[in-house]
């Protein structure tokens, strides 16, 4: 889906927030499985990132909610052009 | 047809109806409020913080009640050097204590001139975005005028809307974290597009959310075709109903269809 709607948010603006886990940094034991994609799928927001940092309006961030019952998420990594967050 | 916008014509709510020409220039060289340019180049310029920062003004009413008391203080000093302490002892006593007690009260009416002015402009500011909400939802703007005085009147919340409307998409909005995202941001008046293999969630989430639904999976190439062919005809429909509505707020008045044309030609070149 990022691969097919990154041109169109390039050609005018946007932001992809990808929804990882705590999984992606720290290892769960019993879930290799999940951890490993979560990994997977931050690093893919990581690299997305730093490829259209200064070059494109996109902006790419990754969050790591924690736990079965989120209080908090947190963003371990943000990489983007603009760091205000417009709301 | 109403105007867009309520501009502000008194000089004592300067913050948010005008454009402070000295502080921030005229920045499109209409003279247009600092709230309506926000909106219109969707960039934040701080105007919340300059709402909130209503200066604690001296207004002309408090200026003259401490002049009163400072000419009163004077005065009692004067009486009781000339008169003396015995006799002097009483009037400056008097002297002092009104002098004393003028400070506060010049005070608390300069704060009262303040926070008049706060709430004037928090309201305006109310008002300017319950206009805009109205102004995302297509509605007419007669109804986003009286939508914006109804706000104004019953001192509705300020919605936590966006300076400009945005379309998400949201992977997974079915359920747990995507549900609950897609339901933050419903509320926060966002247009989302909820995603996920399991139309029963889905149309629960739309039924509870208003979103709109694609019900398809990410992992096969077939879906996401179909669903980026249905997404950029869908941006392109909502960049050209925004477009429209920021050619009218800008003008001030409805385009004309050789303005409309140019708008879709610029936005929808497929059509």
């Amino acid at each position: 889906m990022t691969r097919q709607l990154l041109p169109a948010l390039r050609s005018g603006s946007g932001a992809i927030v990808m929804v990882a886990s705590v999984a992606a940094d720290r290892a769960p034991s019993g879930a290799a499985a999940y951890a490993v994609s979560k990994a997977g799928m931050a690093m893919l927001g990581y690299v997305l990132a730093v490829e259209e940092v200064g070059r494109t309006p996109v902006r790419c961030n990754v969050v790591n909610p924690v736990g079965p019952e989120p209080k908090w998420p947190i963003v371990i990594w943000e990489r983007s052009p603009r760091r205000t967050v417009s709301t | 047809m109403p105007k867009p916008f309520t501009k502000v014509s008194s000089r004592r709510v300067p913050i948010v109806g005008h454009v402070d020409q000295r502080a921030h220039g005229d920045l499109d060289g209409a003279g247009r409020s600092d709230l309506e340019l926000e909106q219109l180049d969707d960039q934040p310029r701080g105007s919340l913080r300059r709402v909130l920062d209503v200066p604690h003004r001296l207004g002309f009413g408090s200026f003259l009640i401490s002049l009163i008391y400072a000419l009163l203080c004077v005065a009692a000093v004067r009486m009781f050097l000339e008169e003396g302490p015995r006799r002097g002892a009483i009037p400056a006593l008097f002297g002092f204590l009104i002098s004393a007690g003028g400070l506060p009260l010049s005070s608390s009416v300069a704060c009262a001139d303040g926070h008049r002015s706060a709430g004037r402009n928090l309201a305006l500011w109310d008002r300017g975005h319950h206009h805009l909400a109205g102004l995302q939802h297509g509605a007419t703007p007669g109804a986003v005028d009286a939508a914006g005085d109804h706000a104004l009147q019953h001192r509705l919340p300020r919605p936590a809307v966006a300076v400009a409307p945005r379309f998400v998409v949201v992977t997974g909005g079915g359920s747990g974290i995507g549900a609950a995202t897609v339901a933050q941001l419903r509320r926060a008046e966002y247009e989302v597009l909820a995603t996920g293999r399991r139309s029963e969630s889905l149309k629960g989430v739309a039924a509870a959310t208003g979103c709109e639904t694609f019900v398809g999976d990410v992992a096969r190439v077939v879906d996401m075709n179909v669903f980026v062919r249905g997404w950029s005809a869908r941006q392109c429909r909502w960049s050209t109903r925004e477009r429209g509505r920021r050619q009218l707020l800008r003008h001030g008045r409805e385009a004309t269809i050789e303005e409309w044309n140019q708008t879709i030609a610029s936005t929808s070149p497929a059509l």
